[in-house]
């Protein structure tokens, strides 16, 4: 059993039919030209669908994130970069060398970053 | 009355991501991690195992380990003329910026983060042209990444979810919000509180918004990160037949360089590309 599969497929059925209703709710706010009360409610029945979508996709996240072979993966790779990084350490002639390695190469850490401020 | 144009749903649209859970021919897919004999992943006996190893998943933590692994692999390479390298690197790194700036300005502003990124890649082959690795650093380079071919391919997958995860969530808050725009617009000019002036800025905003759901929109998880995967196993392979010192080599820590950071730009993309009710 392929479970990366299963979940995208779970995921794409259930929101599916969510990704329709927002569509409907869209239409008819955009259409609408009078405030009130029905305008109010197409509205929070706009956000109960957003927010149930972000549910979803988070619950299909953490479920992959969870999945043996992923942990297993991070753990090797985690490893691997550790022992490689060691490795140069004792290889490289001038220190400040790996300091131009990192400069070069070090789209991971600006990526952390920008999630951690997207998340403030 | 403006009406609202048609949006492409958000969960369509994008070319089937199944396709990389079927059996691949060729050298790709695990066919290549098969060829070079990279180890079987040894999964954690019991949760307990895997938390005593582990920090708790979070969604930008996986990028970081595979960038981690990506720093760790440049660590182990070396220039042999540091002064001419930097030289090289500025030049060039310049030209690309501006190639790529002119080319993202031509496209509407699409791409605008991609200039930094392709000057880094190119500072990569640059870095490699002229520079043989001695055998202690290919050995080491050798091991890196015949062990990391199955961890870099699972990983990969687990970063299609992370990347749609923003991507649909980006998506749901652009439609909505050019939901309300045009009601917004289409209120305003029913009570005629809105000069015509006010009325064009108004319409302009509800097209940058439909541009903007469109930018995020074609951002294709499955294909980046099967990108991610791929270019993992032709270095993998290129350092398996390879003896450090050809082109090859070079090309293919470029080309891994370049997709971890096509990845970067379009998570930033599927972040950052807001707008509000």
């Amino acid at each position: 059993v392929d479970e990366f599969g299963v979940i995208r497929d779970s995921r794409k059925r259930v929101l599916s039919g969510l990704s329709d209703a927002l569509d409907r709710i869209n239409r008819e706010i955009a259409a609408t030209t009078r405030v009130g009360p029905y305008l109010e409610r197409l509205g929070n029945r706009q956000q109960d669908l957003l927010d149930e979508m972000r549910d979803i996709r988070a619950s299909a996240t953490d479920h992959v994130l969870a999945l043996p072979q992923v942990i297993a993966a991070r753990v090797e790779l985690t490893a691997i970069g550790e022992r490689m990084t060691e490795r140069g350490r004792e290889l490289v002639e001038a220190t400040d060398l790996l300091g131009k390695a990192g400069e070069i190469l070090a789209v991971g850490q600006s990526f952390a970053d920008l999630l951690a401020t997207i998340r403030k | 009355m403006i009406t609202e144009k048609k949006p492409t749903p958000i969960e369509a649209a994008l070319p089937d991501p199944t396709s990389r859970d079927k059996p691949q021919d060729g050298k790709k897919g695990d066919d290549a991690c098969d060829e070079i004999g990279a180890p079987e992943l040894q999964q954690p006996v019991t949760p307990k195992q895997a938390a005593e190893n582990l920090t708790p998943s979070q969604r930008d933590d996986l990028l970081k380990d595979l960038s981690s692994y990506l720093d760790a692999l440049a660590a182990l390479t070396r220039a042999e003329d540091r002064a001419a390298f930097d030289a090289a690197a500025v030049k060039v790194a310049a030209a690309v910026g501006a190639l790529t700036s002119t080319a993202g300005a031509a496209a509407g502003g699409i791409g605008s983060g991609v200039g930094p990124m392709a000057a880094a890649s190119t500072n990569v082959v640059l870095w490699l042209v002229g520079t043989a690795l001695d055998e202690r650093r290919y050995s080491a380079l050798r091991e890196g990444t015949w062990r990391g071919c199955r961890p870099v391919r699972v990983l990969s997958r687990a970063l299609e979810f992370v990347l749609d995860e923003l991507r649909g969530n980006r998506l749901g808050v652009l439609s909505s919000t050019i939901a309300w725009r045009v009601h917004a617009l289409n209120f305003g000019r029913s009570i005629r509180t809105l000069s015509d002036q006010a009325y064009g800025a108004a319409v302009d905003d509800v097209f940058a918004t439909m541009d903007s759901y469109e930018l995020v929109r074609k951002i294709d998880p499955a294909g980046l990160t099967t990108a991610i995967a791929d270019s993992h196993d032709e270095l993998a392979l290129a350092v398996y037949r390879g003896n450090g010192q050809s082109a090859e080599f070079a090309i293919a820590l470029d080309a891994f360089s370049r997709n971890v950071s096509e990845l970067v730009t379009a998570a930033h993309d599927s972040s950052t590309q807001s707008a509000s009710k």
